[in-house]
C-alpha cells in the first residue's frame, strides 16, 4: 500500500510524541539516563551519606546512582518529578545555609543537613512543591534498594552488599546445601528461666538472650 | 472464531481452581481453566528480591502486570485513586498459573476442630458476623488427606498435641530445624509449650517425580529453582491437562458471568491475550479467583434476577473480607542465630490457637521466613541510633 499523506502525518506525530519526553531526560551533556551531571553529584553524595563506605563498601562502590538513574526511566518513571524538583531544593537549601553545593560540604555537615531534612527543618521557601521529609524517605528507600537489591537492576555491583553480609553470591545450589552443618551443631544451654522473665514483661519488646 | 460449548469453566488457576479443574477433568468433563496471568518460572526472576512477591517495588514476577491490571481504590472519605499492582494498597495476589502456590511460604495447616464452631465456643461477638461453619472438621478430614498426599506435605503427624485427629500421616517426613528453630524449640519446651515442625508443602524427600528441597533463603515470595515447592502448577494442573479434557487459557481475564433468565450461569465473557472480547459457554461455571477477584466478578455479573450482581441479592458479596493477618516480634540475640538455612520458618507452637483468657480466638506462633536483605534493612534493633 502506498504511503498516504495522512500516514506520514501520523508517523511524524508519533515521532514528536517521543520527542516530548526529551525534556524529562538528561539531555546530551550527561552520561546518565535521567540525571544531569550536577543532579548526579547531589544524589551520589546523598546515597554515600545513607550508606557510607567504611571497612565495607558503600553507596558509591555499589553504584547506587546507576540503580536510581536506571529505575527512573523504568518502573520509577512516576518519581521523576520528585527528583527533578527535590534535588534543586536540596541545592538551594545548601547554598542558603552554607553557600556551597551539597556534595562539596564536609561529611559531618552533610549528615547534619540530612537530619534536618528528614525532620522537615530545611528552609521552607525551597520546599513549596516537594515535601522534604517525604523526599528524604524516598531517596533513603531507593538507596537501600540499590545497595541490597539484585545487581540486575544496576546497583549492588558485584554483590558488594552480599559480600558484606557473607551471603553466597550468586546463590549456591547443590549438594552442599542439602545438609546444614550449622543447624546440626547444638548451641550451648541457656540460663534457665531468663527467657520466661523477659517474655512475660508486658508491653515490652521481647528480647531473648542466649548463652 | 466461536468457542465450542463445553461442560465446565473454571475461573482462576490458583489453589482452588487447579484442584477443581483436575477433579472435573478426571471425571470426564470438558473443562476450560481460565487464568489472567501466565506461567511463572524461577528463571524469569532469579532470586531478585525487588520483584519478588514480598517486595514488589520494581515489578511483580508473578503478576499481575502494571499496565493491564490497575485498580481504583476508594477511601473512606469517598475519594479515589488508581493504584498499580506493585503498590501496597492494591492488595495483590499472585496472578499466574498456580497463583500464590508458586510463590508462597507453603505452610500446610489444617483447621482445628474448634475453628469450625467459633460462634458456639465464643458466643455472639458484638459488631461481628461470626458464625459456625455448616460443616465440621470430620467432613473435611478426607479432603485434607487427599490434598496432602496429592500435592505433597512434609510434616510430623503426631508432634502437635493440639491438632485434630487424622487418619493417615503426612506423605513426607518433616524438615529439620534451622539454628533459629532449634533455639526457639528449646526455649518453648522450657516454657512448657509444645513446639513441632511446621507441616510444609515442600518436598523433604523426592516425591511426585520432583526433587527434595535444598533450603535456600529466597523461598517465600519466589518460585522454586528446583521445583521442590508443591503447588497446583506442578501437581493438579498438569494432571488435569494430561487427561486431555482440560484446556488452560492463560492471559485471559474473565469479565462477566453470563446468566439466563432463571439466574443460571450459561458461560463467561472474557478478554483474551490480545485484549479481544470473547465468549465461552458451558453447563457449569466455577468461580475460584480468590477473595477479591471472585467478589468483583460476581458484582460485575448483573442480570434481571440479580440486579446487584450474581448471588448478591442480600448484599453480602464482597463483605467480611478476611485478610492475611499476621503480626510479629523481633529480638536481638547475643550470638549469631542465622545459618542461612531456608526458608526460615520451620517451628511452630499451637498452644495459643484457642482457650486464651479474654481473647477471642488466637493463632499459631512460628519463626519467621528469612527476610531478604532489602526487607531486613528496614529493621533496626531496639534503641539503635538511626
Amino acid at each position: 500500500m502506498n504511503s498516504t499523506r495522512r500516514d506520514f502525518i501520523r508517523q511524524i506525530s508519533l515521532a514528536s510524541g517521543s520527542i516530548m519526553f526529551i525534556p524529562a531526560c538528561s539531555g546530551y551533556g550527561s552520561v546518565w539516563r535521567f540525571f544531569t551531571e550536577a543532579e548526579a553529584k547531589t544524589v551520589i553524595a546523598f546515597a554515600e551519606q545513607i550508606i557510607p563506605a567504611d571497612k565495607d563498601p558503600g553507596a558509591t562502590d555499589a553504584n547506587i546512582i546507576n540503580f536510581i538513574d536506571k529505575q527512573l526511566v523504568g518502573p520509577y518513571t512516576r518519581f521523576q518529578e520528585m527528583y527533578r524538583k527535590g534535588i534543586p531544593a536540596i541545592e538551594n537549601s545548601a547554598q542558603k545555609l552554607f553557600q556551597k553545593a551539597f556534595h562539596e560540604l564536609g561529611f559531618e555537615v552533610q549528615t547534619g543537613f540530612m537530619v534536618q531534612m528528614e525532620k522537615g527543618e530545611l528552609p521552607e521557601e525551597f520546599w513549596q512543591e516537594t515535601n522534604q521529609s517525604g523526599f528524604f524517605r524516598l531517596m533513603l528507600d531507593h538507596a537501600m534498594q540499590g545497595f541490597y537489591g539484585s545487581p540486575r537492576h544496576g546497583g549492588n555491583t558485584n554483590y558488594v552488599s552480599y559480600k558484606m553480609m557473607k551471603l553466597d553470591y550468586p546463590h549456591v545450589m547443590g549438594q552442599n546445601r542439602y545438609v546444614s552443618k550449622c543447624a546440626q551443631q547444638p548451641l550451648p544451654a541457656s540460663p534457665q528461666g531468663r527467657e520466661k522473665e523477659l517474655i512475660n514483661a508486658p508491653g515490652q519488646t521481647i528480647e531473648i538472650y542466649y548463652s | 472464531m466461536k468457542n465450542k460449548h463445553i461442560n465446565a469453566i473454571v475461573v482462576g488457576a490458583g489453589a482452588g481452581g487447579g484442584v477443581v479443574a483436575k477433579e472435573l477433568a478426571l471425571a470426564g468433563l470438558s473443562v476450560v481453566l481460565f487464568e489472567r496471568g501466565g506461567w511463572a518460572t524461577y528463571d524469569d526472576h532469579d532470586d531478585d528480591e525487588l520483584i519478588s512477591q514480598r517486595t514488589t517495588v520494581l515489578g511483580n514476577a508473578f503478576g499481575p502486570d502494571n499496565k493491564r491490571y490497575r485498580r481504583v481504590v476508594q477511601y473512606n472519605d469517598g475519594s479515589t485513586q488508581i493504584v498499580l499492582p506493585t503498590e501496597g494498597s492494591y492488595s495483590n495476589n499472585a496472578a499466574c498459573v498456580g497463583s500464590g502456590t508458586v510463590s508462597y511460604g507453603a505452610m500446610a495447616w489444617r483447621f482445628m476442630e474448634q475453628d469450625f464452631k467459633l460462634k458456639t465456643i465464643y458466643g455472639h461477638i458484638e459488631g461481628s458476623t461470626l458464625e459456625d461453619w455448616p460443616i465440621s472438621y470430620f467432613d473435611l478430614e478426607p479432603c485434607y488427606e487427599k490434598a496432602e498426599w496429592e500435592i505433597g506435605v512434609a510434616g510430623e503427624h503426631n508432634a502437635n498435641p493440639f491438632c485434630a485427629p487424622r487418619q493417615k500421616p503426612y506423605p513426607m517426613p518433616p524438615f529439620s530445624y534451622n539454628r533459629e528453630g532449634n533455639l526457639l524449640s528449646d526455649a518453648a519446651k522450657r516454657l512448657g509449650l509444645h513446639p513441632f515442625p511446621i507441616p510444609m508443602l515442600r518436598n523433604s524427600i523426592r516425591y511426585n517425580g520432583r526433587p527434595a528441597c535444598y533450603r535456600m533463603r529466597s523461598c517465600v515470595g519466589f518460585a522454586c529453582p528446583v521445583n521442590a515447592k508443591c503447588g497446583t502448577h506442578n501437581t493438579v494442573i498438569p494432571t488435569a491437562i494430561r487427561t486431555g479434557n482440560c484446556e488452560l487459557r492463560t492471559h485471559c481475564q474473565v469479565a462477566e458471568i453470563m446468566l439466563d433468565e432463571k439466574g443460571r450461569a450459561t458461560g463467561v465473557k472474557y478478554f483474551d491475550e490480545n485484549h479481544q472480547g470473547q465468549i465461552q459457554t458451558a453447563d457449569l461455571v466455577v468461580v475460584s479467583a480468590a477473595a477479591i477477584e471472585t467478589a468483583r466478578l460476581l458484582l460485575n455479573s448483573k442480570s434481571k434476577l440479580f440486579p446487584n450482581g450474581a448471588g448478591n441479592n442480600n448484599d453480602w458479596v464482597g463483605r467480611n473480607l478476611q485478610g492475611h493477618a499476621y503480626t510479629g516480634a523481633a529480638g536481638l540475640m547475643k550470638d549469631e542465630v542465622y545459618d542461612d538455612v531456608g526458608p526460615g520458618a520451620c517451628m511452630a507452637v499451637c498452644d495459643f490457637n484457642h482457650g486464651n483468657k479474654d481473647i477471642i480466638g488466637g493463632g499459631a506462633l512460628c519463626n519467621e521466613f528469612t527476610a531478604m536483605p532489602y526487607l531486613f534493612s528496614k529493621m533496626r534493633p531496639p534503641g539503635a541510633k538511626k
